[in-house]
């Protein structure tokens, strides 16, 4: 029998239809699960097998869509039983290859929903470790609408057996998952994961699949499959009736061929006559060409970014170099304090954003890992991985979702042993750095001659030039100023020759005064010569002008004296706007976050920190507690106060001393099995703002947890929040681990569910009944 | 899972509008609409307003209802489907990018994310109105009626979002302790009269 993915280069090659169509044909009742008539009814399964290849499929794929360990104590012998009907049938036809079929697990997950990445690639790998004992010769993963739950099922296939993959995936009208992945981000983490087929099923009717056809076509090298459904169904008498017969289907699949789609199929509501019109139809039409693609994808799970079109930004703040307070976060696991910086980056206009956790004294592994995950949690932009250390990489590749980019290996052989291995198994696009053991060459043609030998390389592990980005490495000009030109040199060598291209735009100023209007000019001239990544800062405004700029078109033809010109300049710092006569305590009371910074730093000139807390924070937001308590001022307004006092603390927090910080210490967490925690951090703001040093444990908090933070941080003041009547019991429990501990520890509860009154009952020292009261409890324990 | 009668789809944002009234009533007061504009539009532009329902027989028995197969011991629902034969369950959710876009707004300020996790909140409410009234411009039905509410067991949310195959249609998940995901989903019963 001769190789199905021979098969696919040379002929348009044919699925079977559906299987619960014809189940129920045959008389299964809405209450039995398909999978189990695999032991019950071998012979009905056997047929409609038989049935499919006589109406000419080529591959007809195992009853095993649900069989898995979540919903089948006895899975393997479903699918062992699954597989034996298949290879019976097949084996009575010539060129029949039977597909061990792959259905979601019905469960989202980690972030969305519960279940962790790694518990639902273990859950497909012992699907697939039964599928490669009874043998078969490709695997389906079908009907996916969550690119992370195809990410697992993926692995669990590529590191259990070396068959074929083929993957389709549920979209809608608009060319999206359920999960929200466009088109092209699924093809670009589908070819990155180096699948051999990838396409669409089920959901909607082939003529509503002709558009992402069109869009698959444009992006995707590999073969194209796809399985609509017959339509929409309608449901008489409880049996369900789809809109499209055999022949609209079949004319439509003539349409779906031409587009691009090399294998054609059923789902839902098709049978063995829809199958044997499409082979009809469609035979003679030639096959859309598999030649590689020019272009060069990244993706996030949302959205996929092209790069070598229109240049990209890649936001390089995600760095603890050279950055305390960065480094600070890190040491403290201040996953927030990096959150935030990830959302203000692509708010401001990056693309793409730099991941670089390496610090000597932390787990990078680890962190790298959390981090990760912790951005696409919040950020819908891919990411570039950023690490010398492959395990942090190769950690950090497995769970992030989509096709990355990776930074950086460089023309020493083994760093691209390290890591062009992780490349092909993963996914991702590769930075390359155009240096090697023997250091930065001094010559434009020798970085180049670098760059080529890291292609030949890449080519060994199959990896194609398209997924190779090289930084032809900008250096400062304050040592020699001839360091620009090589560099623009060997970016415009790079750029002719077809290759995508990425810098580090802020290296070239190091060590001059006005760095920001040397960067613009090196950042200008750059994008004249065909840069294609700009690693910047997108949160400095002038630099986003002169990317913006020539993306309008604005300077198309920036030089290299115009560059040595801005050397040369000197700019005039503006000086602050001089604003109202408004005070820093009205800022606060009016949530005007624009004027804090300079009402504290003028307030600190007149007097100490102390004063400025005493004399215009506490007033102030004294005042706006009374407001909300009379219901003169709302939440929102509280909150933007209280905001704006966060700022000022701040602001004083670095003009004061170090001993003399309020150290009174309060615990914080919603508790266990709750995850509702509006009103934890509205008291976190407040308690901050007045001064508390808050250790705010998060949501969903088991009671041993907070117990383990009162030890930690000998803190005898915590305040728990519950938002659902279920979960009170887990507050009870925390309330009486903590008091039996240590009697004298003061627990506060405060939630929705709460009021004094069930406070008392399960024997918390008092009850919060807002923010403010909150504030007044921790004060007077600590007076 | 295609044996059953689910109807499910996805609406435009523009095809229906946000209850004001009931964003006041979470807000907590009398804001000005300019003001929370931007924010109506952040949700609606994230959101993906998903939907599916099936019908299924009832039976009930003093303070018990029988749904399809499941029974579940509730007086206040079974005073409400009194005298129905069958019942309508559904789902409602806007989809896991609004609880992300929720976060974001948390991680940029608290009363940023205060404000989204409202409109988000009033948005869904606003969503299951609209679906409500579709279905009851075909059907006479009585008013929905939610697991959770009053002694209707939270624990039947396991049965509704298994009937609807609520994971593929609309995109809901539960957790162990039976709180949906994505957390700004609606799942309700109404009576046909």
């Amino acid at each position: 029998m001769s190789n199905i993915l021979q098969l696919i280069k040379e002929n348009r090659i044919y699925f079977d239809g559906a299987m619960g169509t014809m189940l129920q044909k045959r008389g299964i009742t809405s209450g039995e699960l398909p999978e189990t008539w695999n032991l019950t009814h071998p012979d009905v399964i056997e047929d409609i097998h038989c049935q499919y290849l006589a109406a000419g499929a080529n591959i007809i794929t195992t009853n095993t869509f649900g069989a898995n360990c979540l919903k089948f104590d006895n899975f393997e012998e479903l699918i062992e039983s699954g597989i034996r009907c298949a290879k019976n049938a097949a084996s009575k036809f010539e060129n029949a290859f039977v597909a061990y079929d792959i259905g979601p697990l019905g469960k989202f997950l980690e972030p969305i929903g519960t279940l962790p990445f790694e518990d639902a690639i273990e859950i497909f790998a012992k699907g697939v470790r039964v599928a490669e004992r009874a043998g078969v010769d490709l695997i389906v993963i079908e009907t996916m609408s969550d690119s992370y739950e195809t990410k697992a099922a993926v692995l669990a296939a590529k590191e259990n057996s070396n068959l074929p993959i083929f993957v389709t995936n549920v979209y809608d009208e608009n060319g999206k998952t359920l999960t929200g992945s466009s088109v092209e981000a699924m093809v670009a983490l589908l070819e990155g994961l180096g699948v051999d087929g990838i396409g669409m099923n089920c959901s909607l009717g082939p003529d509503k699949m002709i558009p992402i056809v069109e869009r698959m076509a444009r992006v995707s090298s590999t073969p194209i499959i796809v399985n609509p459904n017959a339509g929409l169904p309608e449901f008489i008498d409880g049996h369900a009736h789809y809109s499209i017969d055999e022949e609209e289907f079949s004319n439509i699949a003539i349409e779906l061929s031409n587009r691009g789609a090399n294998l054609l199929g059923g789902c839902c509501g098709t049978d063995p006559e829809y199958i044997r019109k499409v082979v009809l139809m469609t035979q003679s039409i030639p096959l859309r060409s598999h030649d590689k693609k020019e272009i060069t994808l990244v993706s996030s799970y949302t959205n996929a970014v092209e790069i070598g079109h229109t240049p990209v930004i890649i936001g390089e703040r995600i760095n603890p170099t050279g950055k305390p307070r960065f480094q600070e976060a890190l040491r403290k696991n201040d996953l927030n304090y990096i959150l935030k910086i990830a959302i203000d980056q692509e708010d401001t206009g990056a693309h793409i954003l730099d991941v670089n956790v390496g610090l000597p004294d932390i787990d990078e592994a680890g962190m790298m890992r959390a981090v990760v995950s912790s951005v696409q949690a919040v950020c819908p932009i891919p990411l570039q991985l950023d690490s010398n250390n492959p395990i942090a990489l190769e950690r950090a590749m497995r769970i992030y979702n989509g096709k990355p980019l990776i930074n950086s290996v460089n023309g020493d052989l083994e760093t691209m042993d390290a890591i062009f291995p992780l490349v092909k198994k993963y996914g991702g696009a590769v930075i390359a750095l155009t240096l090697d053991k023997n250091g930065i060459p001094a010559s434009a043609n020798e970085r180049v001659e670098i760059a080529e030998r890291i292609l030949r390389h890449a080519s060994t592990y199959g990896i194609d030039s398209g997924e190779i980005i090289f930084d032809p490495l900008a250096m400062t000009v304050s040592t020699d100023v001839n360091n620009a030109r090589i560099t623009i040199d060997a970016l415009r060598m790079l750029n002719e020759r077809g290759y995508r291209t990425s810098l580090g735009i802020s290296n070239v100023s190091f060590g001059l005064p006005n760095r920001s209007v040397v960067n613009n000019a090196f950042l200008s001239l750059a994008l004249c010569n065909g840069l294609s990544c700009a690693i910047i800062n997108p949160s400095n405004a002038e630099i986003m002008n002169s990317y913006n700029s020539f993306i309008k078109g604005e300077i198309a033809d920036f030089t290299y004296d115009d560059f040595l010109n801005s050397l040369n300049l000197d700019v005039v710092e503006s000086a602050p706007v001089n604003s109202s006569e408004i005070s820093l305590g009205d800022a606060i009371v009016k949530g005007l976050m624009d004027y804090v910074a300079l009402k504290t730093r003028e307030q600190l000139s007149i007097e100490s920190p102390l004063d400025v807390i005493n004399n215009s924070i506490i007033p102030a937001l004294n005042h706006v507690g009374e407001g909300f308590e009379k219901k003169t001022l709302f939440l929102p307004q509280l909150l933007r106060s209280a905001e704006c006092a966060g700022k000022a603390f701040s602001i004083i927090k670095e003009a004061m001393p170090q001993n003399q910080k309020n150290g009174k210490p309060v615990i914080l967490a919603t508790v266990k099995g709750d995850i509702h925690d509006i009103g934890k951090n509205i008291v976190r703001v407040m308690l901050e703002s007045y001064g508390f040093e808050v250790y705010d444990l998060g949501k969903d908090v088991a009671p041993e947890a907070i117990l383990e933070a009162v030890k930690q941080y000998n803190c005898k003041v915590v305040a728990l929040s519950a938002l659902m009547t279920t979960t009170l019991p887990a507050m009870e429990k925390t309330v009486k681990l903590l008091h039996d501990y240590d009697k004298d520890i003061k627990v506060m509860v405060g939630g929705a569910v709460l009021n004094q009154e069930y406070a008392n009952m399960i024997g918390a020292d008092a009850y919060g009944k807002d923010a403010m009261a909150a504030v007044k409890y921790v004060q007077s324990f600590y007076n | 899972m295609i044996y059953k009668d689910i109807k499910s789809g996805v609406i435009s944002a523009s095809d229906f509008r946000i209850n004001l009234k009931e964003l006041r009533a979470r807000l907590g007061y009398d804001f000005n609409i300019t003001e929370i504009e931007p924010y109506i539009k952040q949700i609606a532009n994230c959101a993906t307003f998903r939907y599916a329902y099936a019908s299924l027989p009832l039976k009930i028995e003093k303070s018990s209802c029988l749904i399809g197969e499941s029974i579940v011991a509730t007086s206040s629902l079974s005073t409400i489907l009194d005298g129905c034969e069958n019942v309508i369950i559904f789902a409602v959710s806007s989809g896991s990018d609004v609880d992300r876009t929720i976060n974001r707004g948390y991680l940029k300020s608290s009363a940023e994310g205060f404000i989204l996790d409202a409109v988000a909140s009033a948005y869904i409410e606003s969503f299951a109105d609209f679906v409500n009234e579709m279905i009851s411009k075909e059907l006479d039905t009585t008013k929905r009626f939610s697991p959770g509410y009053s002694d209707f067991p939270l624990e039947f949310q396991r049965v509704l979002l298994a009937y609807l195959d609520a994971k593929n249609t609309v995109g809901i998940d539960l957790t162990d302790k039976i709180l949906m995901v994505p957390s700004k989903s609606i799942t309700a019963v109404l009576g046909i009269k």
